[in-house]
C-alpha cells in the first residue's frame, strides 16, 4: 500500500483487538503509514526479512517469545531495526531495560492515540539514524588514529615485496627463484590482508551481521591492532575460544581498535595489552538482568592493559558520548560507539579497573546457538 | 669464509641485520648475502645485542619499531659498549622520525621503508666512510653533518 510518507511499520501484537486499534492509528493522521501485522515472533521475524519494514512496534509477550527475549530476537536478526516496544503499566522497569537493549523508545498500553504512536515511529526511526551516523562518523576517527600505524605496516610489506622482487631478478637458478617467488607471494598476502581488513573498518552501513566466529574476528583484527601499538607495548594474544557470534565484522574491528587505543594511550610509558576470548555461561558473564539468564552461553571479548587505571569518580562517565579524558586528542566517541555496537549485537559491556595496576574491557556478546541458526 | 684473516673481512663485510617482521628480515637478509655480506639476523634490540659478540658485524642495520628493545635503544647501547662503539648503525623505519635525536645518538644513516633498491651499495659507502675512523673515539663525525641519505634511487 503506498502512502504519502512512505512509511512502513511492521506491527507485531498477539491481541487481535489491540492491533486493530494500533493498525488504525498507524494508516490515519499526520503520517499515514503502511502496516503489516504479525501475531508472533516467528511470523514477525519472516515479515523482517521480506518486507525490510522501516520500523517495528513490538509487544514483547507473544504467543512464542517472552519478555526481552523477544527484543533480543528482532535486534539479532535486524541490528538496524528502529525498534517501539509495547508494554503495560506493570512493566515499565523491563520497558527501561529494553531501551538499555537497543530499543529506541516503549509505548504504554491504554495511553495511547494515532499521535502519540506515530510520533514515537517517527521519533524512533531519527534517533537510530542519529546513531548509525555516530558510529559511521567514528569510524573517520579511528581511521585518522589508524593512519600512522597502517603507513608503517604497509612500507614494512612493500619492503618485503620490493626486495624479493629484486631476489627473483637476482636469482641464479631455478630453485632461488621459486624460493623468492614464495616469499613474494607471502608479502603479497600480508598487504591484501592489511588492505582488506581496512576496508572492512570502512565499509558503509546497512549494518551486515553475520554468524561469525570470535576466532576469526580476532584473527583478522590482529594486523590492525598490531599496527596501531607502539614497540613499548607488548600485544598478548590468548585464550582464544571460537564461539559463533551474531555482528558485523566491520563494526567489531571498531570496537576492537577503540578499546585497544584506549588502552594504549592508559599505558604511556608501555606495558602489556592481552586479548583474550572466554566462553562463559550468562551468570558470569552479565550478572544484572533479568534477559541473561535466558542465553546459556556469551563470548566474552576481553581487552587488558596494564596502564595508569581509571579514576572511579570518572567511571560512571565512561560510555557518555563527548566524554574525554584526553583533551584536545580525544573526541569522546570512542566508547560510546563501543557501546553503541555491543547494545546492537545484543551484548554487555563491563570494566574493571584499578588506578596504577590496569584496566579490563570485558564486551559479552550472545553466543548463536545451532538451534537458533535452523 | 669466516676464518677471520684480515683480507676475508674486508671482501666479505659483516652485517647484523635487525628485524621483527620476519619477512623484512629473511628478504634483507637474502638480499644482502647474494651481494657477499656475511648477514647475521637478530628479531629485536635483545637478541641483537646478546648476538653482538658473535656476530662481530662491521655494520648494524636495524628497524626502528621492535618490542624489548627497539632500535634506537640498541643505537644508544651499541654507542655506549667500547667493543662496538666503531660500528656504524643504520635505522630502518616506516613511519616518520626525529632524525635529529637519532644523530644525537649516534646512528650513522637513516633509512626509510621500502627501502631503495641499491641497499649493498649504500652500506658499503657507509662502511667506506667509517673505515678510516675505525679507531677508538674517532666515531664523532655523524654529529657534525647531516644523517645521510640515500642516493636518489
Amino acid at each position: 500500500m503506498a502512502t504519502e510518507t512512505g512509511l512502513r511499520v511492521l506491527l507485531v501484537e498477539d491481541d487481535a483487538a489491540f492491533a486493530g486499534f494500533l493498525g488504525i492509528a498507524l494508516r490515519t493522521g499526520v503520517e499515514p503509514a503502511a502496516v503489516d501485522a504479525a501475531g508472533d515472533l516467528i511470523s514477525a521475524l519472516e515479515q523482517i526479512r521480506q518486507t525490510r519494514p522501516d520500523a517495528v512496534v513490538l509487544d514483547l509477550n507473544l504467543p512464542d517469545s517472552e519478555g526481552l527475549a523477544t527484543l533480543r530476537a528482532v535486534l539479532a536478526a535486524a541490528p538496524q531495526m528502529p525498534i517501539v516496544v509495547l508494554t503495560g503499566v506493570a512493566d515499565v522497569e523491563v520497558a527501561r531495560q529494553a531501551l538499555q537493549l537497543g530499543a529506541q523508545d516503549w509505548l504504554l498500553k491504554g495511553h495511547l492515540d494515532a499521535d502519540v504512536v506515530q510520533r514515537a515511529i517517527r521519533y524512533a526511526i531519527e534517533r537510530k539514524q542519529l546513531t548509525d551516523r555516530l558510529v559511521q562518523a567514528q569510524k573517520l576517527e579511528i581511521a585518522g588514529r589508524l593512519a600512522n600505524g597502517v603507513a608503517h605496516e604497509f612500507n614494512n610489506v612493500l619492503t618485503a615485496i620490493a626486495g624479493s622482487a629484486q631476489l627473483v631478478e637476482d636469482a641464479a637458478d631455478a630453485e632461488a627463484r621459486a624460493s623468492a617467488l614464495e616469499l613474494l607471494r607471502r608479502a603479497s598476502r600480508q598487504g591484501i590482508a592489511l588492505s582488506r581488513q581496512l576496508l572492512s573498518l570502512a565499509r558503509n552501513p546497512p549494518v551486515n551481521a553475520a554468524v561469525v566466529s570470535t576466532a576469526g574476528l580476532v584473527d583478522n583484527g590482529r594486523l590492525l591492532v598490531q599496527a596501531v601499538l607502539p614497540s613499548t607495548v607488548q600485544l598478548e594474544v590468548g585464550p582464544i575460544a571460537d564461539v559463533p557470534v551474531r555482528l558485523d565484522p566491520g563494526q567489531f574491528d571498531q570496537l576492537l581498535l577503540n578499546l585497544v587505543l584506549n588502552a594504549r594511550d592508559a599505558m604511556p610509558q608501555g606495558g602489556t595489552l592481552r586479548i583474550s576470548v572466554t566462553a562463559e555461561a550468562a551468570h558470569a558473564a552479565a550478572h544484572e538482568s533479568e534477559w541473561a539468564s535466558r542465553d546459556p552461553l556469551y563470548a566474552v571479548v576481553r581487552v587488558s592493559d596494564t596502564g595508569v587505571g581509571i579514576d572511579p569518580s570518572i567511571k560512571p562517565r565512561l560510555f557518555e558520548p563527548f566524554f574525554s579524558t584526553k583533551g584536545a586528542r580525544g573526541t569522546g566517541l570512542g566508547l560510546a560507539v563501543v557501546a553503541e555496537i555491543v547494545e546492537r549485537f545484543g551484548g554487555a559491556i563491563h570494566v574493571e579497573s584499578r588506578l596504577g595496576a590496569g584496566t579490563t574491557f570485558a564486551v559479552c556478546l550472545p553466543a548463536v546457538s545451532e538451534s537458533a541458526e535452523e | 669464509m669466516d676464518e677471520g684473516s684480515p683480507r676475508q673481512f674486508v671482501v666479505r663485510p659483516r652485517v647484523l641485520v635487525v628485524d621483527d617482521e620476519e619477512l623484512v628480515r629473511l628478504v634483507i637478509a637474502r638480499q644482502l648475502r647474494l651481494s657477499g655480506f656475511d648477514v647475521f639476523e637478530a628479531r629485536d634490540g635483545l637478541e641483537a645485542l646478546a648476538r653482538l659478540p658473535v656476530a662481530a658485524p662491521d655494520i648494524v642495520l636495524t628497524d626502528l619499531n621492535m618490542p624489548r628493545c627497539n632500535g634506537e635503544m640498541l643505537c644508544a647501547e651499541i654507542k655506549r659498549r667500547h667493543a662496538t662503539a666503531n660500528v656504524p648503525v643504520v635505522l630502518m623505519t616506516g613511519g616518520p622520525l626525529d632524525e635529529t635525536h637519532m644523530r644525537d645518538i649516534g646512528c650513522a644513516a637513516v633509512l626509510y621503508k621500502p627501502l631503495i633498491d641499491r641497499l649493498d651499495e649504500f652500506l658499503l659507502s657507509i662502511l667506506q666512510d667509517a673505515a678510516p675512523a675505525s679507531r677508538p673515539g674517532a666515531w664523532a663525525a655523524p654529529a657534525k653533518g647531516p644523517v645521510r641519505q640515500p642516493p636518489a634511487a
